[in-house]
């Protein structure tokens, strides 16, 4: 790897104090030409001279932002820059999300392993989204989240023998349809009797026979969320 | 008293061989022999009555006599029962006027005696009104009816004097005295003489200093004891015997006598030198209880058992004040054995038997028998208790007297009301012209007739009164918000303390990593060691800044303690039935009425917290119980359930543990996870046993078997009710706080046997009461005032309180029977009543024959009018029950007129009334608005302030469990620089700065889970109001009108803390970019360092206040949904400024 220029946005002295000494002992390519503490002093240095990596924590001072405000200045002035976020921001996950938009190349969160020479090296060759493994953890647990919840719905539908009538009425149940609404609809090819039927049966289906008594419409669409049956982010009528 | 026997025989014998008439004097002669033996030989005089009652005709006069006498005897042996059955014999046959009111007196005396005083009045009424019959006929008795009537006169005043005196009424009992005065003749009749200076002597009915007032009843008492001895007048020597005696035993009353009549004293004194017994009693005490000894014998050969108590109780006080409390118990006891020997009599002599177990209760703690002085005070209390219905009687008294002067004015009333209607009519018929016209006039008047006004002052007076519950109820709501307020303080001062708390973590991460890196690079090792130490170091820095902070509040309590009865808790508990019965669990809460002293929201919240984890770990099918358990000291409240249960090793952790990880706890394989509810449980007992040692009893424990179930249980101090109001049924209401409290600690202290403290703290309690407001705590502390006197033997303070407590007791106890003695009054007063009717059947008739002939058809039109009139009134009348409809009311009367004046009248009328009354209707909706609100707000400061207490307390713990690891970590390094690297020690640092972190993150969580659920209340703020409250503390702004989207509170907050750092020279001011606003707050003066500059708003920095504004305006970022706020500060030429930035918003 070749010889670059860093510097380095971090306001607690301690901490810039260790930062330094990981690039100094394991990236010794590295020049910092200089550290700045806020907005301001950080800018003052673009004037004079401009490197090739910003080594950027997110909240200076007062504010958490300042960091997403200045990558997103950074990425519009100097679309090579490379950008790397280092923060102790490890419960923040909204302000990740934002920093990344802002045209970050990656973030490295101040737990676990810390910095590695390897983040720096990927970054230089001009990967984008170089994480560290506590950030991939946290992400990972996160998408397990999904793919079970996604998982799970499949799996109810067998479980419940659903079929794509069942779906569909309890959906429109959910959006408030009325069930002499829910029979007029083109891919409902039921009458609002059988549709009564059918809530009686589906009712039996999803609970067991102590829980049964007293199910109302509400109390079945919501053990349908529940369930996983319906996706309460994704209910949309049938267009007609 | 034999020759007496002997004369009577042969009396019989005369009687049985004698003519009608000579039998009647017969009877008339045993009559008058059982009148004048009744004071001196009550068996001879049973006797004689008997005699004249089987020689006498049936139903004659002389039998009724017999039988009055008869009833006489009966009364003097207490068998009060058979003397009133003989009595109603008399009320039965006879209609011998004489002979009733004889009957009717001795009723009263009986009556009187029982104390009760309800027919004491009934028969003294038929009394009054039979003797203005007796005495209009007077002229036509004989002489021996004269003397009869005599006798009876002095008997009613002088039993009526008794009366009165008993129940404190001494001016009343003084005049019937005097009444009584003018009937006594001391050759006619000695023994009613005797009867009436005796009463004068008692005591109570002289007046003047004190000294002339002992010596003239000495004088009396003396006269009554010389002339009964000598006439053998038993009853009364021994009553004046017993009189003489209480009076000897008060040293400054026998002082006196000693001074004026030591001829007399010693005539007495050397009289009784045989009956002298006690020869460890002084002189004085001595000669009181011969005197008692001697009243004692007399009546007991007399056979009078109450007086025979009586004189005992006298000889019992005697002792008591000569301090022989053994001797005065035994007098006590013998005289209350005697005294309510209940085969003798159903009734019972309450007012006596009070003072009795009064005198019985002082004696027992004189002797330091507390238990028994208790209960004998309590049927003291309980005896007073039944004999305040006297009080009642009073008003009714004074009724009845009424009546009997309105008796004398009903003739003139007769005549009057014959004039009136004369009057009347010929008015009414010269009017009748102007009748109609003038109803009309009413009717177009009525806007101003007395109704209407009335009406209007009802109005006015409810708009006042809903105003004021207005001003009330918004009153209430500031002082709420107020609350509100600080707890949102508090919060954000512990939400900026948490953050500081977070500045570690980043701190310890890098110690972690050097830490492992020691391991792998050797070379570097010295560095690397340097930076943990710099690192732990900083560390150091931080929890020292937090310490500080921390402690800054701990001066102040934070916990709100009050007494409340459990049940307020598990009422709220109760109502998550639903969530139960949807997991097919049952739920079951006691009902109960313990009291405890604890804070209230949070004792709600751990009742809840152990209730939800049962429930979350509680099959279906499965039971989720509360249970109490008591004792003196503390109310244990337990939480079962027959749910999962947890192993022995949990069940250890969760008793002794005060940091684990709650995620840990729990049956492996099932669901695990406790959450922080338990610590957070165990955290709140703790700091109730920091707060005081009264909750010394506070403990949290868990028991648990697996598969069968926990029990989770805590205890808090238990406070008794108010005993004695429970006692009297007497209800209370609000009272003062600070006398409530103090009453408490007077009922401990009397409990725990501090009886001088018990008497501080009741002195202290009654001057803040106020009476009559508070009479009933008044009457309780005046009662444990006493209880405590006696107990500490102090009389005469004993004597000051428990005359209060009585006085105050009775003061409280009389209610407004009035209404219920109007009916009586009504049935009693026939005679009066056929007269009233009379007059109104007459002016009636009249009436209607003057309608008859010449109004019918006039009025017939004036009625339509009437009827509108009296249509308008009904409706003004029932105001404001009709507050609701009066308005379209009034709207129907209007549309069903047919003339257009009258309408415009009744319109008129409306819009008098219609704004006002939709003012009204809108006061009350805004009442409704602020009493919900304050609900609302009281809910959402219980909740804020039970996270506050939370989050303090885990603060607390973390400052205590991770002190004192950065010194370790930086200890252990000290020993890697000196003795060099080696593995084992790195590999044990590695293991202790995990450990740290672990634990840290752990309490870090319990504590952010509390700052979490307070959500913002976010709104658009007038920044005008921000600069208008920097003004008022003297910082200067312009105007502006811009609005930005926060939290008004905490941005008030945020000025606050600005202030706080800088106020003098101090500027604001506000700039628009994009989106956003710009609050500058410029400070001239010394510019900042760049070291301070730097460090400003991190945890290094000096103060706090700047990383509360942190904290806020990071809190109102993340509210925003991260727009980037932000919060800096700068240098400029003439000091510093620190600007924040807000989300613009639109005018609200």
């Amino acid at each position: 790897m070749d010889k670059f220029k860093v510097i380095i946005v971090e306001d607690d002295k301690l901490e810039l104090k260790g930062t330094q000494q990981i690039l100094q002992t394991e990236v010794p390519e590295a020049e910092i030409i200089g550290t700045a503490s806020g907005e301001t002093d950080f800018w003052r240095l673009m004037r004079e001279g401009q490197p090739d990596l910003v080594l950027l924590d997110l909240g200076l001072g007062g504010s958490t932002t300042v960091g997403v405000d200045i990558c997103r200045q950074l990425r519009a002035r100097y679309a090579d820059m490379k950008i790397l976020v280092f923060t102790g921001e490890i419960l923040n996950e909204r302000l990740w999300v934002e920093v990344l938009s802002a045209g970050a190349d990656g973030i490295i969160l101040k737990t676990g392993n810390l910095l590695q020479r390897d983040d720096i090296v990927q970054v230089m060759h001009g990967r984008h989204l170089v994480f560290n493994e506590p950030f991939l953890e946290k992400v990972m647990a996160r998408f397990r989240k999904v793919v079970c919840k996604e998982q799970a719905a499949v799996d109810a539908f067998v479980e419940y023998e659903i079929d794509e009538y069942d779906e569909r009425f309890l959906r429109h149940l959910a959006l408030g349809y009325t069930k002499d609404m829910i029979a007029g609809l083109r891919l409902m090819p039921f009458s609002t009797k059988s549709l009564e039927k059918r809530q009686v049966d589906l009712t039996n289906r999803l609970f067991s026979e102590r829980e049964r008594s007293g199910v109302n419409a509400v109390r079945l669409v919501v053990r349908a969320i529940q369930l996983h049956i319906i996706d309460p982010d994704n209910l949309v009528a049938d267009e007609q | 008293m034999k020759a007496k026997a002997t004369l009577l025989s042969l009396m019989v014998l005369f009687i049985a061989c004698s003519q009608v008439d000579e039998r009647e004097e017969a009877v008339m002669k045993c009559n008058d022999l059982a009148y004048r033996l009744r004071y001196s030989d009550i068996s001879a005089s049973l006797h004689a009555a008997k005699e004249a009652y089987s020689c006498s005709k049936k139903n004659s006069d002389g039998q009724a006599e017999a039988l009055n006498n008869m009833a006489y005897v009966a009364y003097q042996q207490m068998r009060y029962d058979r003397a009133l059955r003989l009595l109603n014999r008399v009320y039965g046959f006879s209609h011998n006027q004489l002979e009733l009111l004889c009957a009717d007196v001795l009723t009263m005396k009986v009556m009187q005696r029982i104390g009760n005083g309800k027919s004491f009045f009934d028969a003294r009424l038929r009394a009054q009104k039979r003797l203005q019959r007796i005495l209009s006929e007077e002229a036509s008795l004989t002489d021996r009816q004269k003397h009869r009537l005599h006798y009876a006169l002095t008997e009613l005043h002088i039993v009526a004097s008794t009366y009165y005196y008993y129940l404190g009424q001494d001016s009343a009992a003084c005049s019937e005295i005097q009444e009584a005065a003018q009937y006594v003749n001391l050759d006619t009749d000695t023994t009613q003489w005797l009867y009436y200076n005796y009463m004068i002597g008692s005591g109570g009915l002289v007046t003047g200093t004190p000294e002339e007032v002992a010596v003239t009843e000495f004088n009396h008492l003396f006269r009554v004891y010389t002339l009964a001895k000598a006439n053998h007048f038993t009853y009364f020597e021994a009553n004046a015997l017993q009189s003489l005696s209480a009076m000897v035993a008060d040293s400054l009353r026998a002082n006196w006598i000693k001074q004026q009549r030591i001829d007399a004293y010693s005539y007495l004194y050397g009289e009784h030198l045989q009956w002298q017994s006690d020869s460890t009693l002084s002189l004085r005490h001595q000669f009181a209880a011969a005197l008692s000894h001697h009243a004692v014998a007399l009546f007991q050969e007399y056979r009078d058992l109450f007086q025979t108590a009586c004189a005992k109780r006298t000889l019992g006080e005697v002792y008591f004040s000569a301090g022989h409390y053994d001797e005065a118990l035994k007098s006590f006891l013998s005289a209350l054995h005697l005294a309510s020997d209940r085969k003798r009599s159903p009734y019972q002599v309450i007012p006596w038997l009070a003072g009795i177990h009064e005198n019985l209760s002082l004696t027992y703690s004189a002797l330091g028998d507390k238990t028994n002085a208790d209960s004998h005070r309590n049927t003291y209390l309980d005896l007073l208790d039944q004999s305040r219905q006297n009080r009642e009687l009073d008003s009714r008294k004074a009724l009845l007297d009424q009546e009997a002067h309105s008796e004398q004015m009903q003739f003139l009333l007769l005549l009057l009301l014959a004039v009136v209607v004369g009057v009347l009519s010929a008015i009414y018929y010269r009017q009748l012209g102007h009748r109609s016209r003038s109803f009309e006039q009413k009717v177009r008047e009525i806007s101003s007739s007395e109704v209407c006004q009335e009406a209007e002052q009802k109005l006015q007076m409810l708009l006042q009164q809903s105003e004021e519950q207005l001003e009330e109820s918004r009153e209430e709501c500031q002082v709420m918000e107020q609350r509100i307020l600080q707890q949102q303080q508090r919060h954000i001062f512990g939400s900026t303390k948490l953050s500081v708390v977070y500045a570690i973590i980043p701190y310890l991460d890098r110690v972690i990593a050097e830490v492992k890196k020691l391991d792998e690079m050797g070379e570097n090792a010295p560095a690397r060691l340097s930076y943990i130490q710099e690192l732990c170091s900083g560390m150091m820095g931080i929890n020292d800044r937090l310490t500080n902070w921390i402690q800054m509040q701990q001066g102040r309590l934070n916990l709100q303690v009050s007494r409340f009865p459990l049940s307020d808790v598990l009422n709220v508990i109760s109502m998550q039935q639903y969530a139960f019965t949807q997991k097919q669990l049952t739920l079951q809460v006691p009902e109960t009425n313990l009291q405890v002293k604890a804070d209230k929201p949070l004792t709600l919240f751990m009742v809840n917290t152990l209730v939800d984890n049962a429930r979350k770990f509680t099959l279906e099918g499965g039971k989720v119980s509360i249970l109490l358990d008591s004792t003196d000291d503390y109310v244990e409240v337990s939480v079962c359930d027959t749910g999962i249960g947890l192993t022995p090793e949990d069940v250890k952790t969760l008793n002794d543990s005060k940091v684990y990880d709650p995620s840990h706890i729990g049956v492996a394989g099932e669901e695990k996870g406790f959450g922080f509810g338990i610590m957070n449980c165990k955290g709140i007992i703790n700091s109730y046993k920091k707060l005081s040692s009264l909750f010394n009893v506070c403990d949290f424990g868990v028991e648990s078997e697996q598969g069968k179930g926990s029990r989770f249980w805590f205890r808090l101090p238990r406070v008794l009710p108010l005993l004695f109001f429970l006692l009297f049924n007497l209800c209370v209401q609000s009272m003062p706080q600070r006398c409530y409290e103090l009453y408490d600690s007077t009922y401990k202290a009397n409990l725990d046997g501090r009886y001088a403290d018990a008497c501080l703290f009741s002195d202290s309690a009654i001057s803040l009461t106020e009476a009559p407001v508070d009479t009933p705590l008044l009457v309780s502390l005046y009662n444990e005032q006493a209880i405590a006197a006696q107990a500490l033997g102090d009389w005469d303070s004993y004597r000051l309180s428990n005359a209060e407590c009585v006085r105050l007791h009775r003061l409280y106890s009389t209610d407004g029977t009035l209404a219920s003695d109007c009916k009586k009054l009504e049935k009693m007063t026939e005679d009066s009543r056929v007269l009233y009717v009379l007059i109104f059947l007459l002016l009636i008739a009249s009436l209607t024959l003057f309608y008859r002939v010449v109004l019918r058809h006039r009025l017939r039109h004036r009625a339509s009018l009437d009827d509108l009139y009296q249509r308008l009134s009904s409706v003004l009348r029932s105001f404001p029950k009709n507050a609701a409809m009066m308005d379209s009311e009034l709207r129907s009367v209007a549309r069903s007129l047919q003339q257009p004046q009258l309408r415009e009248s009744v319109q008129q009328l409306r819009q008098q009334f219609s704004s006002r009354l939709s003012h009204l209707q809108e006061t009350e909706v805004a009442i409704q608005d602020a009493q919900e609100k304050e609900k609302r707000w009281s809910f959402e400061h219980d909740r804020l302030y039970v996270m506050n207490q939370i989050l303090d307390n885990s603060l607390s713990t973390i400052k205590h469990e991770t002190m004192y690891f950065p010194s370790r970590i930086k200890q252990m390094t000290d020993e890697m620089k000196e003795n060099g690297f080696d593995a084992e020690t790195s590999h044990n640092l590695l293991d202790l700065v995990n450990y740290y972190r672990h634990i840290y993150m752990l309490l870090y969580e319990q504590a952010k889970g509390q700052t979490d659920q307070a959500p913002l209340r976010m709104q658009a703020v007038a920044v005008g109001n921000l600069f208008a409250y920097a003004q008022s503390h003297g910082v200067a702004s312009q105007p502006t009108d811009a609005w930005v989207k926060g939290d008004e509170t905490l941005l008030l907050l945020l000025l606050d803390q600005m202030f706080a750092v800088a106020s003098a020279n101090a500027t604001l001011s506000i700039e628009h970019r994009g989106s956003m606003y710009y609050i500058i707050y410029n400070v001239e003066g010394q510019p900042l360092s760049a070291q301070q500059l730097s460090e400003l708003f991190s945890p290094q920095t000096e103060r706090l206040e700047y990383l509360v504004m942190r904290q806020i305006v990071r809190e109102h970022d993340t509210a925003c949904g991260h727009p980037g706020l932000r919060l800096e500060a700068e240098n400029t030429e003439q000091g510093y400024r620190i600007i924040f930035s807000l989300l613009a918003a639109n005018q609200r």
